[in-house]
């Protein structure tokens, strides 16, 4: 913690200094979730759909959007009328648990449950409805902080256990098809599905290619789209120390080598022939790896630990990917599972260094 | 004497419950809970096994060589599962096909074989009887209540009337997945067991380890 003036800090301040820092790691991140959300609703939509009768369109219209040749200013209030009331929503209802856990455990209110509800919006389609967000938040809140740990305890980030409950709950609506279903209008799919059936070929039909990936302007969950944003944040997160360079690290070259033992099994189509910069620049990788792996608490506290569980996301990843069309995206039950494991892997590994130590001393 | 035979079929229920305080027989709780009446037909029948298992091995444990205990007395329950099995096949073939295996996988229920092995063995035909009828109230309570609550939030029904409309019938109610997947059993009878346990601290397990506290200075 190099930017702390003061030696004496109060343990509460050094969370909130903790807090205030990822937060500005996910500013860009947010950022373009505004701007895509609003290019993906503007360009899938037609452009009577502005013209229903729904508050939103109502609102918009009010404030002169149009979705014909749709300019910059279009796009941003579209994107923050599907960007603000689901994280207004999030932050409603996990401050409303987060002021009930402080009371029952006789402390004050602390902020983590804004990170909690910043990440658990980035991880939700454009479209998600409020019921929905306020049961994954509330399940996050209750089951992931009040009951499996709190702040320094987790045993599995809170925001990843609720996304997890909301796409298993909703498969339809929100859920593990990363794409924007829920917008009355339009059947799109999303980029790894797409690929699945049609190869590369069918990402440049639906205007798709390594740049716009990179950027972040095709479709998917809000936050996730652009891996140009999410490394961005991870290098202040980097910089400052608090995620684990190693098992970002693991992950990024765990994703090159599983992928490339698909490759060369010699699949003939779908995610098998997928090669690793897609699989990195496609679905909610690049950001569950940076944002959500790397949670300090509920991640491997071990170096070769760190390793493992990197080289284990990115394993599943993959394989989820390739085996099962079902799950496209597969990002969150590999970090789920990675996650579980963790404290299991550590326990390995602090067990062969202790019995290498033994050895050395006999 | 009375009071004492009404003590053995209500212990059982929550302050010795199987399920929440011996964590047994989770597995079919898991199974059969997704809908109301598949878990009342799974009480009924692990009632009437708990019952007729723990009066019959009661009544024959004096003769019962010491060292083949275990083989006679699951010879015994295996028995009173088929007849269950072949009864239900004849008379409800419809739920004894939602119930598929679970039905004869009570052979393996721990309930059944503890409450032989740990209390018919030693006790007489009236008690045993009361303590098999008791311990299967008390998983019929747990899988009740768990079967009620996965079936009306993932259905919107109980017991196949249909009270909440579902969204795709045009009403409002949006099922919840998550309650008709195992997990979700999982989540409501640890639910319950925090419950209970905050009702009656005298369940609560003592901690392995504690964690170890730092000074925190946020209040």
């Amino acid at each position: 913690m190099a930017t702390m003036t003061t030696q004496v800090t109060r343990r509460a301040d050094a969370r909130r200094h903790i807090v205030k820092l990822w937060l500005i790691a996910l500013l860009p991140v947010s950022l373009v979730a505004i701007f895509n959300s609003g290019h993906q609703y503007l360009s899938a939509v037609d452009s009577n759909l502005l013209a229903a009768d729904d508050l939103r369109s109502l609102l918009l219209r009010g404030l002169g959007a149009s979705a014909q040749n749709p300019g910059l200013y279009d796009m941003v209030i579209v994107g923050v009328a599907h960007f603000l009331p689901i994280l207004t929503m999030a932050l409603l209802v996990g401050g409303f648990w987060e002021r009930i856990i402080a009371d029952r455990s006789q402390r004050s209110m602390e902020p983590g449950f804004i990170l909690v509800a910043l990440l658990f919006t980035l991880m939700l389609p454009g479209a998600a409805a409020f019921m929905h967000v306020a049961f994954g938040m509330s399940l996050a809140m209750i089951l992931g902080k009040a009951i499996f740990g709190g702040d320094g305890k987790s045993f599995l980030n809170p925001a990843l256990l609720g996304v997890a409950i909301v796409q298993v709950s909703f498969p339809g609506a929100a859920g593990s098809h990363p794409l924007w279903s829920g917008l009355a209008g339009y059947a799109g799919s999303d980029a790894i599905g797409l690929y699945h059936r049609g190869g590369e070929s069918a990402l440049t039909a639906a205007d798709m290619d390594l740049w716009s990936a990179f950027i972040g302007s095709t479709p998917g969950l809000m936050g996730t789209t652009s891996v140009l944003a999410v490394a961005l944040g991870a290098a202040l997160l980097l910089w400052k120390g608090l995620i684990a360079w190693r098992l970002l690290a693991a992950q990024m070259i765990g994703l090159f080598v599983f992928a490339g033992i698909f490759n060369l099994l010699g699949a003939d189509q779908g995610a098998g022939t997928m090669p690793f910069y897609w699989h990195l620049l496609l679905g909610s990788f690049a950001f569950g790896a940076v944002f959500l792996a790397c949670d300090p608490v509920a991640s491997s506290s071990t170096n070769p630990g760190r390793w493992i569980q990197g080289f284990l996301i990115a394993a599943l990843v993959v394989l989820i990917r390739v085996a099962n069309s079902t799950h496209p995206d597969a990002v969150v039950p590999a970090l789920l599972l990675a996650s579980i494991m963790a404290p299991l892997i550590d326990h390995g590994v602090i067990a062969w260094n202790i019995r290498q130590r033994a050895r050395r001393h006999v | 004497m009375q009071n004492n035979n009404w003590k053995i079929l209500t212990r059982p229920l929550i302050d010795d419950n199987p399920l929440t305080l011996q964590i047994l027989g989770i597995c079919s709780a898991l199974a059969v809970t997704t809908s109301l009446d598949t878990a009342l037909l799974m009480s009924l029948v692990v009632v009437c096994v708990l019952a007729l298992g723990s009066a019959s091995v009661s009544l024959i444990r004096k003769f019962i060589p010491h060292t083949i205990r275990i083989i006679v007395q699951i010879t015994i329950i295996a028995t009173l599962v088929i007849v269950v099995d072949q009864v239900l096949q004849a008379y409800a073939f419809e739920l004894s096909k939602r119930l598929s295996v679970f039905v004869g996988l009570i052979i393996t229920n721990c309930i059944v074989l503890g409450r032989a092995e740990s209390y018919a063995m030693h006790n007489g035909f009236v008690a045993s009887t009361l303590d098999g009828i008791g311990n299967g109230l008390g998983y019929s309570l747990i899988l009740v209540i768990v079967g009620a609550i996965r079936e009306f939030f993932g259905k919107g029904s109980l017991l196949n009337v249909q009270i909440l409309i579902p969204q795709s019938q045009g009403g409002s109610f949006e099922p919840l997945q998550l309650m008709l997947l195992p997990p979700s059993a999982f989540f409501i009878i640890g639910g319950i067991i925090w419950f209970i346990r905050r009702r009656r601290p005298q369940q609560v397990e003592s901690a392995e380890f504690s964690l170890r506290q730092l000074e925190d200075s946020a209040k």
